[in-house]
């Protein structure tokens, strides 16, 4: 069988390496596919991993060993299981949730699935070779639950217990696995397609959301006493017999009956390979079920129909989110000048990359859109419109909620303006980016070169902190800025993106016409 | 109808399509024929103004394509070879944005489309066009033309990826919209369709129109007295050494 998977895994990564459009490389996986496939995507979980292990090792180095083997005697807790529990209860949900829509996705509806069951291969092979090839969408789950069970066996036990952690954590990831899979045959009885698709996608970028968020705030601080004391209640409920990882967890601290738990893991992945191979690949599609239509015409139906496209394109919608909750972080720390600077930064990025994401829609179909009556201004509009709208209303709801509540100065609302033409300036670059080369591979889900990628960066960023990072800081920080820093800067940068937008306008005019 | 002058596409040092002339007046059924890279979408493409001719003109209802591109468009409907949409939309948002963007009237247009969902079996416009099998998408494609019904319309390979029973009731609707006036120009390689339903037929062989006429007129220009449309297109396109290649074999 492991041949099969072998052979599907090492075709299905060299069509992957050639689709993204890179240079030969042991990185890519041309030369060498099956090491270039695990090598490409334990890229990301080996750095968060090494990322996290750091955070725990540094802080933990700085408390003596007896500190983790400490045990609280309320609840027979060892401080080092509590401390760790939390991120293996984190990494757990993030990996069931990414792993097992993704699998509907890239098992059930895989474009090539109808020609790899014509070959003479086991369905279970398929199965196995596809949750594989969705490697991605476990890494998260990966780069948290690897770093914790090492960290508590090696804090806690020694050299001895790195090797049981290790194992703990290889055992658990396969039961998590084998979880998934039957999550994903259950939830392959009700979702389609798209909705996988996106189910995937959003869960996959919620969890990092989540991690972010969870990264600032919910690490217990160990040598804070009352924040110990705190910790006991939940504690209770983190290291519960219930979660699966609490066993793994008991087992590396030594009581090692809770090994006898690794027979679960071990029979769900026999079960769900059993299940696997009798597996239906097909589903009924649904029937029309209403028949009313709209009873007016409507306006403006390039702009509704790219609205959309945005609430259903999960990196689109992820895009919107992700600077609200990150602005958030910084609130929460009642950092309001910084929240609303973040989130400028972190807009004035995405927004480019938004009018470029759009734009791909049309050329994922393309020519087809040519053959509406729309001129090609009509089609590239929104593209510009839509996030400009979308990225600037939310800031000024933003500023006008913390005015509101008093958490900045009247005077941050001249901000509103200025964050209106970095937003637009960036849409406008991302667009005029897409649309020098608009010949550009457009079905994965980077459709910017790298150097592009730093161009629409970089001069956002520039733009971002030569106006608003630059008054802000001299303004509310009182930094003793040069009056060439706090006054001319700002005006060139404003003069510059003024000039952007009129011969940017103009030079796409002629691009697109 | 449609008018083409002295059509020319280049791409580069290639030359698709070499000075092609068109003339099919209302009412009639053409047929565009010819082999695999003879220029047939090329021609399409710059007859629906979807690619812009090198040199040339094209005239659709007498108007002019360069000045009244989007006029044209509107009175236009357009089945590509590929039959492309918006993954995430669904099978009515998709309808819902071809009325609205070809300013179609409402109440009349609803009427015909759900005669044409019931007529070819369109019944997942609740499903996203991104869960679609070639075949759906290109009836959801024929059906989003014909409810707008359209005074000229063009057909790339209309017939691929339908069930018969699909493909005979499009053919019979292209014949009753002709018969009420409508311009049908429509490309094919299934060669007993063209005999079948078209008026007249056009064959091009490398971007150059070789042949034009009704299947009576195409018959004389055999010189070995050939019948039936398959053995004179073989024959006019130069691809009648079928016989000694199967002997090969």
């Amino acid at each position: 069988m492991w041949r099969e998977v072998a052979i599907i895994l090492k075709y299905s990564s060299l069509n992957l390496a050639r689709s993204s459009n890179r240079r030969r490389s042991i990185l890519t996986g041309e030369r060498h596919p099956l090491l270039g496939f695990f090598v490409r995507n334990l890229s990301v979980a080996v750095f968060f991993g090494i990322m996290i292990t750091i955070f725990f090792a540094s802080m933990m180095k700085r408390q003596s060993t007896d500190i983790f083997n400490y045990t609280i005697e309320e609840t027979g807790i060892s401080l080092g299981e509590l401390m760790v529990s939390p991120w293996l209860f984190i990494g757990t949900i993030v990996f069931l949730a990414s792993a097992a829509p993704g699998m509907v996705y890239n098992v059930f509806d895989s474009p090539d699935i109808e020609f790899l069951l014509t070959l003479p291969v086991r369905r279970s092979s398929i199965v196995m070779a596809k949750n594989l090839e969705i490697l991605p969408y476990y890494s998260i789950g990966l780069a948290t639950i690897f770093p914790a069970y090492i960290i508590l066996g090696y804090f806690c036990i020694g050299w001895t217990g790195l090797f049981l952690g290790f194992l703990a954590a290889i055992i658990y990831l396969g039961f998590l696995w084998a979880l998934s899979s039957l999550l994903a045959s259950v939830l392959n009885m009700f979702m389609g397609r798209m909705v996988a698709r996106r189910v995937s996608l959003m869960v996959y970028m919620v969890s990092i959301m989540l991690l972010v968020f969870a990264y600032n705030t919910f690490i217990p601080d160990p040598s804070n006493a009352s924040s110990i004391d705190a910790l006991v209640r939940y504690g209770r409920f983190m290291t519960s017999p219930f979660f699966p990882y609490t066993w793994f967890s008991r087992a590396v601290l030594g009581h090692h009956l809770w090994w006898i738990a690794s027979v679960i893991p071990m029979a769900l992945v026999y079960g769900t390979a059993r299940l696997n191979a009798r597996l239906e690949f097909s589903k009924p599609r649904s029937r029309t079920k209403k028949r009313d239509f709209a009873s007016h015409s409507r306006p403006l139906p390039g702009f509704r129909k790219d609205l959309l496209l945005l609430r259903r394109d999960p990196q689109l919608l992820y895009m919107l989110i992700y600077p609200v909750v990150f602005s958030m972080i910084f609130l929460l720390q009642r950092e309001a000048t910084m929240a609303s600077f973040m989130y400028v930064q972190l807009t004035a990025i995405y927004s480019g990359l938004t009018s470029a994401l759009l734009l791909r829609q049309e050329f994922l179909i393309w020519p087809a859109p040519l053959i509406f009556p729309m001129s090609i201004r009509d089609l590239v509009l929104p593209k510009i419109v839509i996030p400009t709208i979308a990225y600037s209303s939310i800031y000024t709801l933003m500023i006008l909620v913390l005015l509101l509540i008093g958490l900045v100065e009247p005077w941050m609302s001249i901000f509103i303006p200025m964050v209106l033409l970095v937003i637009f300036s960036s849409t406008l670059l991302g667009a005029r980016i897409f649309l020098r080369r608009p010949n550009r591979p457009v079905k994965g889900r980077n459709i910017f070169t790298i150097p592009e990628v730093l161009m629409v960066q970089g001069i956002t960023l520039l733009w971002t902190f030569s106006t608003i990072g630059a008054i802000q800081l001299g303004v509310t920080r009182e930094w003793e800025l040069s009056w060439l820093l706090k006054y001319v800067l700002p005006a060139v940068s404003i003069t510059s993106m003024i000039v952007f937008v009129i011969r940017g306008s103009a030079k796409m005019r002629r691009l697109i016409l | 109808m449609i008018e083409a002058k002295g059509l020319v596409k280049k791409f580069g040092d290639f030359t698709a399509v070499k000075g092609v002339d068109l003339k099919i007046m209302s009412g009639e059924i053409y047929g565009f024929l010819g082999p695999n890279g003879a220029g047939k979408t090329t021609t399409i493409r710059m007859l629906t103004g979807t690619l812009r001719p090198t040199s040339g003109e094209v005239k659709i209802l007498g108007m002019d394509m360069n000045t009244h591109e989007m006029e044209i468009k509107r009175s236009i409907g357009v089945v590509p070879d590929e039959p492309r949409i918006y993954d995430n939309l669904k099978g009515r948002e998709f309808m819902e944005f071809i009325i609205d963007v070809y300013r179609c009237s409402r109440s009349e247009t609803l009427t015909r489309l759900e005669e044409l969902c019931e007529a070819f079996g369109v019944d997942y416009l609740d499903s996203f066009a991104g869960e679609y099998s070639h075949g759906m998408k290109q009836k959801l494609m024929v059906v989003s033309v014909l409810m707008r019904k359209p005074k000229v319309i063009f057909l790339d390979e209309p017939t691929v990826g339908l069930d018969a029973r699909s493909a005979k009731i499009l053919k019979l609707l292209l014949r009753k919209y002709a018969d009420e006036g409508t311009t049908i120009f429509m490309t094919t390689h299934v060669l007993e369709v063209a005999e079948k339903m078209c008026d007249r037929i056009g064959i091009i062989n490398e971007g150059v129109l070789i042949a034009e006429g009704t299947l009576e007129e195409l018959r004389r220009l055999s010189k070995e007295g050939r019948r039936s449309l398959e053995d004179l297109f073989l024959e006019l396109t130069g691809q009648g050494e079928v016989d000694e290649i199967i002997q090969a074999l």
